[in-house]
């Protein structure tokens, strides 16, 4: 394995320690909560989940600007910006999950549509518009152009997520660590956990997009070779007129559901 | 999608040839693919539209505090709004249909009827959301959320339980 | 402990282990079609070169 392949398994195996560390850490050496008992145990898992959701839309971002910046434009920004972005989904997808499952036994109710609660809802359908618009079909670089400015514009609802405790009047509360006056209001062993859960989940973030990005790129190779055969097929045959359907049947062994 | 489909059979192909009529079954595969993209469309339109309906008439004025919802009184009437305060302590009285209180915000009381279990964390000096309207002098309640905070403190087994009840 | 907090410990691992199975079969897959293909083309590229 080269050099780079083993640097990505390590990523990969930290992160996994990291988080069975946070798990043992959260679950097992921190204290309970003076008010929330053994249900503060959650803040070790959905902040740090929360935070990667950002960072996975900020990477989405800045790869959309290096695609569309004619100096830097190139497929394999493309290829970021739709890797990171699906991992923010799925990161989203499990904020809005654990929040839900913190929320019914702290607050009272799963879901309540305070100014939060209902931006980040909207963040979680904004990016599966994104990944939906990266499947309408067309020439790579008009799919990547497009797609670059929906991720853009999809962006600016990050913001308002992060801000939205400050700038409205919601149930949820504040931010523990990134908040306006920047003092964390978590310490001790609570706070290094919580630290652990977002270092390690971090690293997960990055593991996970590097697969992504390995998956895309393959996939692209793949589907090269198979307009390169569809072209070769149709010229050899008569004309090419009459070959429409044919070269489907072949396809489908390697193009099973792919991000065309 | 539609635009692709177009151009198949029109100006780009090969004069005198029907693409489609050459290919039934790239065609049904097209229609079958054009009421998905129908469906994912509209999914997203609702789901948008949906959120702005929630987010406009909800998280914009999620709340009013105990001395706003007082100071409003008169043109709220009888509607229904969700009202923030903190517990008064010594206010609490449980009864059968569910609990009694007043929650208070600066110098601000409201008592509050509320029908319905109180969640687990509800507790004196807590500060809560109820939702409900006012009826009459005192506020008729059939939810109470609990609006903690985020600060997180480790509780010492060996002191007293609770200490002031957090927040 | 209570079930929220297992429920939402639950979840987290449930949702990443299986994105982690996705992404592991996908591209096992794939590198293996890869590989199929690349030999492929190569075969392919020397007949056309020949003729």
């Amino acid at each position: 394995m080269n050099r780079s392949g083993v640097l990505v398994r390590l990523i990969g195996l930290l992160a996994i320690i990291g988080i069975v560390g946070t798990y043992w850490m959260g679950l097992v050496v921190t204290p309970p909560d003076v008010f929330q008992g053994n249900l503060v145990r959650l803040v070790y898992l959905h902040p740090p989940v929360a935070w990667v959701a950002y960072l996975a839309y900020g990477v989405t971002s800045l790869a959309s600007i290096a695609f569309l910046w004619k100096r830097t434009r190139n497929l394999k920004w493309d290829r970021l910006a739709a890797s990171s972005a699906e991992v923010g989904v799925l990161f989203t997808g499990l904020t809005l999950v654990t929040g839900s499952i913190w929320g019914r036994p702290t607050w009272g109710v799963w879901w309540t549509w305070d100014a939060r609660l209902t931006t980040t809802a909207l963040l979680f359908l904004l990016y599966l518009g994104y990944l939906a618009i990266r499947r309408i079909p067309g020439d790579r670089y008009k799919v990547g152009t497009r797609s670059a400015v929906a991720g853009l514009v999809a962006f600016i609802d990050v913001p308002i997520v992060h801000q939205s405790v400050v700038w409205w009047k919601t149930l949820h509360q504040g931010a523990t660590v990134l908040n306006p006056s920047l003092s964390p209001k978590i310490h001790g062993e609570m706070a290094w956990t919580l630290l652990l859960g977002f270092v390690s989940f971090t690293l997960l973030y990055v593991w996970f997009t590097i697969k992504r990005y390995q998956v895309a790129s393959m996939t692209d190779e793949l589907e090269d070779v198979e307009v390169d055969r569809m072209i070769r097929e149709r010229l050899e045959s008569d004309g090419g007129v009459l070959s429409g359907g044919a070269p489907r049947a072949e396809s489908n062994f390697v193009d099973g559901g792919s991000l065309k | 999608m539609n635009v692709i489909q177009g151009s198949d059979s029109g100006s780009m192909s090969a004069p005198g040839i029907d693409w489609k009529r050459l290919d039934p079954t790239g065609t049904k595969r097209r229609s079958n693919k054009s009421i998905k993209v129908v469906a994912i469309v509209l999914f997203f339109i609702a789901g948008f539209g949906f959120l702005l309906f929630k987010g406009l008439g909800n998280a914009l004025q999620y709340f009013y505090t105990a001395q706003q919802a007082v100071q409003m009184r008169a043109t709220l009437g009888s509607s229904t709004f969700r009202l923030e305060g903190v517990v008064v302590p010594g206010t609490i009285k449980t009864n059968a249909t569910g609990v009694d209180f007043s929650v208070r915000f600066a110098s601000a009381v409201v008592p509050v009827v509320e029908v319905g279990v109180p969640p687990q964390l509800f507790q004196p000096n807590v500060p809560v959301v109820v939702v409900g309207h006012f009826a009459g002098q005192v506020f008729q309640s059939d939810q109470i959320m609990i609006k903690h905070s985020s600060n997180y403190v480790a509780a010492h087994p060996n002191r007293i339980k609770n200490a002031g009840g957090g927040s | 402990m209570n079930g929220y907090v297992e429920g939402g410990y639950l979840v987290v691992t449930g949702g990443i282990g299986g994105y982690a199975a996705w992404l592991g079969t996908r591209a096992k897959k794939l590198r293996r079609a890869v590989v199929v293909v690349r030999d492929e083309t190569s075969v392919q590229r020397r007949s056309q070169d020949k003729s």
